[in-house]
């Protein structure tokens, strides 16, 4: 097994906010922040955002999943992927 | 007559008194009202001293406020400087010290993030704000809660300042291009022409004010005494929810808008917008798929393309009916405007040969902030038409562009390293400069590589300065304190060193071209 597939889905979503959006990096965020409310996440991060998790997760994330509820935070997000699994 | 910018405003509230004039959430304001905020804001400033010519910056999210502080700076005679509501505190201090203003005008979390630089703007008198905030010595909050009568109309003529929007070149620090009200009525009545801007338009606001095209989407609303309706959006549904609850009838975008109404915004393929009537993009060319994905959830829109710069406002619009026939092209002269290549000799271009699109009109602009340098590179007199004989300047665009046998302009690309991102322009050196000052860089190379969603996206190429560790992670980091998300290297490379050109400078165009071909074939 590799190291890429034992880290586990909030790792991988940390991951990738934090090397895409590296403000949420300086903020020392915890998986509960809002990325939202922090400004850390613009319309067009979103956009990277389901394409990252359609990507690393094979999923699809459906017309009424893009919303605020499910992107708000990386444990909001971690939940979201792991619904759709 | 209207000759000045708040003139718009004072005959729409005296012909519409009642009529919407500003929508945000679930805030409206009537022209009524519009007026008696942006006469207050006048009469504030007015107290305080502010004199004719004086600069007022504006730090604000969308909303009534700002349009309010907008046509009261020109009521007061000032002149009004948009400042970005994303920039972080560090190009927030640039701007309003390069412009050196008297008075900053922003609510008290924006103020609570530039608090530990506002000592470095010596210029600035007083922080108002627009709701409460803490007693800092310069701020005072509620500063336009109490109603106040008009103040003297300031004696302006039409071809004082009114505004200075920021933009990036290919170097430096964002240089403040100057607009008068002239120039700011001119643009208003020539983009209500081509779009046929009516009284019942009800406008989407998503762009900035501090972009030309967002400004003048609010000029030419007031114009037509028309609805502007504000929105700050991450989701492409909320641009469709406002669409369908505010009725509107026009959306402005730039490319990442359409990225993200194309690609993340489910309900805009689902229904069908009734009341919309026409799309506008500017700020880069929208990608031939995404521009399909939105003409075929909405057939019924007008897509109208269009080009411009900030220093001559607008230049090129194409007409709806042709983008089947010419879906790359950028269109032909606005109205009251004419636009010519000029060739690398100085020639005029001809049909199928590329040039520097040059653009004359009463649009183009009076130059940059105090920089007279700057200015005589991009406003030079008619190559063609002596200053004896009645030549005026012309504004060089800097762009490369070609024009088919109809007169249609097709954008090739920039004669100099200025990226362009999500509608923004970038200065490389820009980001260079915050890359090198986190130390342990020996040198930095920023240039934009194209990216189907975004136009260019920025990419950082970096050498190390000896005895010095780092990694892509630690310099990002580094650079989110200084930047905004979008001027954010979206990777960063290290080499041993940079190509040099023959005369000893970096080799931008060899940097560029050999990762465009990495791309293309990898």
């Amino acid at each position: 097994m590799t190291s890429e597939m034992q880290a586990t889905v909030p790792d991988r979503i940390r991951e990738f906010v934090r090397s895409r959006f590296p403000l949420a990096r300086n903020l020392d965020f915890s998986d509960e922040d809002s990325l939202l409310d922090a400004g850390v996440i613009d319309s067009l991060g979103i956009l990277d955002l389901v394409g990252f998790l359609e990507e690393t997760f094979g999923m699809q994330a459906s017309d009424e999943d893009l919303n605020p509820e499910n992107f708000d935070s990386i444990a909001t997000l971690t939940r979201f992927v792991e619904s759709k699994r | 007559m209207a000759y000045l910018l708040h003139h718009l405003l004072e005959r729409a509230a005296k012909a519409r008194p009642d009529h919407e004039a500003v929508v945000a959430g679930d805030r409206r304001l009537d022209y009524r009202g519009f007026l008696a905020a942006a006469e207050t804001c006048a009469a504030v400033l007015c107290e305080r001293g502010l004199q004719r010519r004086d600069r007022v910056a504006i730090f604000l999210d969308k909303s009534p406020e700002e349009c309010a502080a907008i046509f009261g700076i020109s009521r007061a005679g000032g002149v009004f400087v948009p400042v970005n509501a994303l920039l972080r505190s560090k190009q927030v201090v640039h701007i309003l010290n390069d412009c050196g203003v008297r008075f900053l005008i922003t609510n008290a979390q924006r103020a609570g993030l530039l608090q530990e630089s506002l000592h470095e703007i010596p210029s600035l008198e007083a922080v108002l704000l627009v709701d409460e905030g803490s007693e800092d010595a310069r701020s005072l909050p509620n500063a336009f809660d109490v109603p106040r009568p008009a103040p003297d109309a300031a004696p302006c003529v039409g071809e004082d300042l009114a505004a200075i929007l920021y933009t990036s070149g290919s170097t430096g620090h964002p240089k403040g291009v100057m607009l008068s009200h002239r120039n700011l009525l001119a643009g208003s009545r020539i983009v209500c022409e081509y779009l046929r801007i009516g009284l019942d338009e009800r406008i989407l606001s998503v762009l900035p004010f501090s972009f030309d095209v967002g400004l003048n989407q609010l000029i030419t609303a007031v114009e037509k005494a028309a609805t502007t309706i504000l929105l700050t959006f991450r989701f492409g549904d909320e641009i469709v929810r406002a669409i369908r609850e505010e009725s509107a009838t026009a959306l402005a975008g730039v490319p990442t808008v359409w990225a993200v109404l194309a690609g993340a915004a489910p309900s805009f393929r689902k229904e069908k917008l009734e009341t919309l009537r026409y799309f506008t993009n500017t700020g880069g060319p929208v990608p031939t798929e995404t521009l399909s994905k939105i003409r075929q959830a909405q057939p019924h829109v007008d897509f109208v393309l269009m080009y411009g710069l900030t220093e001559a406002f607008r230049s090129t619009y194409l007409p709806p009916e042709q983008i089947d026939l010419r879906p790359t092209s950028m269109g032909k002269a606005i109205p009251e405007t004419e636009i010519f290549l000029v060739g690398e000799n100085g020639e005029r271009c001809g049909p199928g040969d590329e040039g520097i699109l040059v653009h004359r009109g009463p649009t183009v602009s009076l130059g940059y902030w105090n920089r007279p340098e700057d200015t005589a590179r991009v406003l030079r007199p008619h190559p063609f038409i002596p200053a004896e004989q009645g030549g005026e300047l012309v504004c060089y665009s800097g762009d490369k562009v070609r024009m088919d046998e109809e007169g249609y302009f097709f954008f090739v690309g920039r004669a100099d390293a200025m990226i362009k991102s999500s509608g923004f322009r970038i200065s490389p050196s820009e980001v260079e400069e915050v890359l090198m000052s986190s130390g342990v860089l020996a040198q930095a190379a920023v240039i934009g590589l194209p990216d189907p969603a975004i136009g260019e996206r920025v990419h950082a190429i970096c050498v190390v300065a000896d005895g010095q560790e780092t990694d892509a992670a630690a310099l990002l980091a580094h650079c989110a304190t200084e930047l905004p998300q979008h001027m954010l290297p979206r990777e960063v490379e290290f080499v041993p060193e940079l190509p040099r050109s023959p005369n000893g400078k970096v080799d931008y165009k060899g940097l560029k071209a050999a990762r465009v071909e990495r791309v293309a074939n990898p």
